[in-house]
């Protein structure tokens, strides 16, 4: 496993923004999105269920000249629990990409509602 | 013409309301897109599903099955489809009621589909235990789909005889949970069926069978052979 991205600092406008391209070694198919939540030992990370973020992650084969959609997501704040009943400390994406050499990987965020403040972190398999 | 595989493409997320998948539908004939939905949360609104949507268009789907349980337990197993959809790239979105805490998505493109008919009987299970498994009523030419929502400990997951595996991917890694699908030939009945790793599992699985085109030519033929004894007289316009 290679931690791709590690717990880095997110502070995100009501508006667009761009993150990376991000080297994603060849050897590693199963890549692991994740933006830390609002929780009561976390409360400045993105209380508002009204504060809305939609994640675009895109793949480039060719070292970053072209990128294509691969999956993303929709998530909105606030407090949300897990099925043993605890706070759920991160929102995750799970995906497979297939390996190819010089893989690139970005992510187009648009946040809505108010300011985000999270963490986010790439792991890949 | 027996239903063909095309591609197939999954995600999972946590915490979220909507999943958007990127899939290449070939240009063959009698398409049909499937998909899987595999999902928990507390509150079933908020893993409900409330649209899904190819190429920024809603219209066509259907909800062919959805199955929630164990018992009390709201695990969901969900399959959508549309017959026909457009031969391009484009998006795969599905939204939920609300924050969803485990949501998975697989879906799989097909051809050779019948458009009229497109689909067999869906049908469902669910149980506290290690074994998913559904008999669903096919043919030849036909090709079921299965989907499931595997949770407890340690829910790695064979997939059974015959089947191929189209997604086993995790969709919570601290819960163990998972989304499950897989495709079978068809045959007059087929067991879609998983064996999961450990005991303590709960699980909802759902299943259906793509029915297969009409083989035109053979209808043709056999049409030709009727005209020739004197049976009937017409023509046949695809």
């Amino acid at each position: 496993m290679a931690v791709l991205v590690n717990h880095s600092p997110l502070t995100i406008a009501v508006g667009a923004m761009a993150f990376g391209p991000v080297v994603v070694p060849n050897s590693l198919t199963t890549l692991d999105i994740r933006l830390a939540r609002f929780t009561t030992a976390t409360p400045l990370f993105w209380p508002l269920d009204t504060t809305t973020i939609a994640v675009s992650v895109e793949m480039s084969y060719d070292g970053g000249q072209t990128f294509r959609l691969l999956c993303g997501m929709t998530v909105a704040g606030g407090l949300a629990t897990e099925k043993d009943g605890s706070e759920a400390a991160e929102t995750t994406l799970h995906f497979t990409a297939q390996r190819q050499p010089n893989r690139r990987l970005r992510l187009d965020m648009e946040v809505k509602g108010s300011v985000l403040v999270s963490e986010l972190t790439i792991e890949a398999r | 013409m027996a239903v063909t595989y095309d591609t197939d493409v999954e995600v999972g997320g946590t915490n979220v309301t909507s999943l958007t998948v990127s899939i290449t539908v070939a240009n063959n004939p009698d398409r049909y897109l499937i998909v899987g939905v595999a999902a928990w949360d507390d509150v079933s609104a908020e893993s409900a599903i409330s649209s899904v949507t190819f190429n920024g268009s809603g219209t066509g789907w259907s909800q062919i099955i959805t199955e929630v349980g164990p018992g009390a337990l709201l695990d969901r197993s969900s399959l959508w489809g549309k017959a026909n959809p457009d031969a391009v790239t484009a998006s795969v979105v599905v939204t939920v009621g609300g924050t969803c805490s485990e949501l998975g998505v697989s879906v799989l493109s097909a051809y050779n589909v019948n458009q009229t008919t497109s689909l067999g009987t869906a049908v469902s299970a669910e149980a506290l235990s290690s074994a998913p498994s559904v008999v669903v009523t096919a043919a030849t030419g036909d090709l079921v789909y299965d989907a499931v929502y595997a949770g407890g400990v340690l829910p790695t997951a064979t997939v059974g005889a015959g089947q191929t595996v189209r997604a086993n991917i995790t969709i919570h890694a601290q819960n163990n949970s998972r989304l499950l699908a897989s495709t079978e030939p068809g045959d007059p009945t087929v067991t879609s069926s998983w064996t999961l790793a450990d005991t303590s599992l709960e699980w909802v699985q759902t299943a259906v069978a793509l029915k297969a085109a009409l083989d035109l030519a053979l209808v043709r033929a056999a049409v030709g052979q009727l005209t020739a004894s004197g049976g009937i007289v017409g023509t046949i316009y695809r």
